[in-house]
């Protein structure tokens, strides 16, 4: 079972959240060209280790939300984001 | 929730302590060998010194103690397997066992041993020869434990399967008078573009009388440094390209490279089942080939894979699921492929277990039934595959793992990315220097890839299964239900085996999870609520590459000589024997066939996506 801490509803239960891959920066769709944009759709790092994610807290405060995941260990700790220091563990996330 | 608690989750549960089964064994062995038991050696004898390595070292991963075959006098580890007594067959089937061959020895004197043995082999024939039936070898929960767990002989609606069975019998029968002198599984003679040594009655016979140990099935290569092709990854797709590149197209000069044992990933966890009722005319094509290549597939190894063409019903459970049936029914029949809908009256014909009533919470409203499909036995594929492809001089390379493909001239970071060409491939054994490197791996496509700075589209899900404790034959087809996420499928031995979809979340591991066996059997309670006392054996999970239309992602890249064959998600092994087909064509032409065309990696920058969802989701 994964503990997915939720920024406002604290740890939740990984089912009771709907996980959204992968986070990437989307490009403009006014300037990007059609291959950019699908690699920005379909193409996927999928390291084994650290990986930055986004969720949605579906049964819950309904906010997305990023965080760090192990994607072996199932390790979790809060995205090194603007305003964030690097390092936080998920203790951290409260 | 009432339904749930009658399910034993516990795995452990059921099973006999090692104290009790050796003392079961110490009590019971002499008796089962005067039937027509088997006691097979998998240390050495006690009158051997020089030690020998046996191919179930290799299966069995780092839990073989090899100090104890290198002792004369040491203790043994041997398999037991209960007799294959067809009156008994609801008998509970129990586990591994190890056991000192001093007790084995001592009890039969060589003269009544050797008695024995010739009952054994009059007995065993028809499953001798399939050669590695030692029962079922599954690796649970991490990467290297295995179990074998009972026996496989006993097939009851099985009918092909003794076809085959008897027609090779026949003609070993017919080979052996005429070889006399050829033994089974004999590996020194086999070289190169020669196929693989007959398995031959009169060998088996001699093996037995003389008490001889086996050989290996395949060689265990010296590392080399230079290969025209090298194949990452032991699998089903792995084994299989290298196996078609030299019996198709004459390229022997081959390294297949896995970090584990051969058939360690999602070969040796699936669930065995094959079918070819996809939705898009191309996956119907493509299927459709591959199950022409395991029909005849016995033959063309001279391994008994256990085909068992039993039929496959894809339940309905809404009307756009029937809906989607009647299209897929359709599709099939267009393309020529035997696949009808039924009513829930035929459904319950076929399947009585099912409760097909109107009352229910997912009342079943009717079936999709394409006889064709049915349930293969998977380590038996890999070994079929492996033992040919070693005979034509292929090496296969174990517990081999890739550290760093290497590429030149790329427009990437350290000369990778697309423009580049592979110069070879950095393992943990040493450098390789080769042209062509063909990625077969499943859960880590996506790092291998990497490596070359090719970006796949796919994530890595673990997709979990589970099997119950032996009974009697009561379902004889198999049984997929969509709307529920559940597969069954009765094994020879009895044991039902569930699968489901993939876990929501990506991840590279491969613990199962108690939602899982909850979910399980509340879905499979409303299929069949009369299995409610069942108690589960086991669960394990494998690792799968999904993308996102579930369409594989086959052929060249941008980096030249580095193909794939990966994005098989939860089908690679029904698929197994035509993408080996099909990937040695491309790597040995330089051009995709055709039948291929539509799965090449530059479908996602293209826009031009082979959707397969509605077939491939959860129908297995």
């Amino acid at each position: 079972m994964l503990l997915v801490p939720c920024p406002h509803c604290g740890p939740m239960n990984a089912g009771d959240l709907t996980y959204n891959g992968e986070s990437h920066r989307r490009p403009d769709p006014k300037t990007c060209t059609p291959k950019e944009w699908r690699t920005y759709l379909y193409l996927r790092e999928n390291p084994s280790g650290w990986l930055l994610e986004n969720w949605y807290c579906s049964s819950g405060c309904r906010k997305h939300f990023k965080i760090e995941r192990h994607t072996l260990t199932g390790e979790l700790r809060a995205p090194v984001l603007p305003g964030r220091k690097p390092g936080a563990t998920q203790g951290d996330m409260k | 929730m009432a339904k749930h608690r009658r399910v034993d989750y516990r795995p452990n549960r059921h099973r006999t302590s090692q104290a009790q089964v050796d003392v079961a064994i110490d009590e019971s062995s002499g008796l089962l060998i005067r039937r027509h038991g088997l006691e097979l050696d998998i240390g050495l004898g006690p009158r051997r010194a020089k030690p020998v390595k046996e191919p179930w070292d290799e299966l069995k991963g780092g839990r073989v103690d090899k100090t104890q075959t290198q002792t004369t006098t040491g203790t043994n580890t041997k398999l037991f397997r209960r007799p294959g007594n067809p009156l008994r067959r609801d008998q509970k089937l129990s586990c591994v066992r190890q056991k000192s061959c001093a007790v084995g020895s001592q009890r039969h004197s060589p003269r009544g041993a050797l008695k024995e043995r010739k009952t054994e082999v009059g007995f065993e024939l028809p499953d001798l020869l399939t050669e590695c039936r030692l029962g079922d070898v599954k690796a649970v929960g991490g990467p290297s434990e295995v179990q074998f767990l009972g026996h496989g002989d006993e097939g009851v609606e099985a009918p092909q399967v003794r076809q085959v069975t008897h027609l090779q019998i026949i003609s070993i029968l017919l080979n052996s008078l005429l070889h006399p002198h050829e033994r089974i599984g004999q590996t020194e003679s086999m070289g190169k573009n020669k196929p693989p040594a007959k398995y031959s009655a009169v060998g088996l016979l001699w093996r037995g009388l003389r008490k001889q140990s086996w050989p290996r099935v395949w060689r265990e290569p010296e590392f080399k440094n230079t290969y025209d092709v090298v194949i990452i990854g032991g699998g089903v797709h792995g084994l299989a390209t290298a196996y078609y590149l030299a019996s198709n197209h004459g390229i022997t000069n081959v390294a297949v490279i896995d970090k584990q044992y051969l058939g360690s990933g999602g070969s040796g966890r699936n669930t065995a089942i094959v079918r070819s009722n996809y939705l898009t005319p191309e996956g119907v094509a493509f299927y459709d080939r591959s199950l022409d290549l395991y029909h005849s597939m016995s033959n063309d190894l001279n391994l008994n894979v256990m085909f068992s063409e039993r039929g496959h019903l894809t339940l309905a459970h809404t009307d756009s699921a029937l809906r989607t049936m009647n299209w897929r029914a359709e599709v099939n029949k267009l393309q020529g492929i035997n696949s009808s809908v039924i009513t829930p009256a035929e459904i319950k014909k076929l399947a009585p277990s099912l409760d097909v009533s109107a009352d229910t919470r997912y009342p079943i409203l009717g079936a999709l039934y394409h006889p064709p499909g049915g349930t293969i036995r998977h380590d038996a594929v890999v070994w079929g595959y492996a033992r040919s492809a070693d005979a034509y001089g292929i090496d296969l390379h174990q517990k081999t793992e890739v550290l760093d493909i290497l590429v030149e001239g790329g427009s990437g970071p350290k000369g990778k990315g697309p423009g580049g060409k592979v110069t070879g491939v950095r393992t943990s054994k040493g450098d390789i220097h080769a042209p062509t490197v063909v990625n077969c791996t499943a859960g880590w496509a996506s790092q291998l890839s990497n490596m070359t700075g090719v970006t796949l589209p796919i994530t890595t899900h673990p997709l979990q299964a589970a099997v119950t404790e032996p009974v009697k034959t009561f379902l004889p087809t198999v049984v997929v239900s969509g709307s529920l996420h559940v597969y069954v499928s009765q094994t020879d031995r009895g044991e039902l085996v569930f699968g489901a979809s993939v876990d929501p979340v990506a991840t590279y591991n491969m613990g199962g999870t108690l939602e899982f066996t909850e979910e399980l059997a509340g879905h499979v309670l409303e299929l069949m609520p009369g299995i409610s006392k069942m108690r589960l054996l086991r669960q394990w999970a494998g690792l799968c590459d999904m993308t996102p239309d579930y369409s594989p992602v086959m052929g060249p890249t941008p980096v030249d000589g580095f193909f794939v064959d990966v994005g098989w998600g939860t089908y690679g092994f029904k698929a197994g024997p035509v993408s080996g087909e099909q990937m040695a064509a491309c790597v040995a032409n330089g051009a995709t066939p055709e039948l291929i065309k539509p799965f090449e990696l530059s479908r996602f920058t293209e826009g031009t996506l082979v959707g397969e969802k509605g077939a491939a989701a959860v129908g297995h």
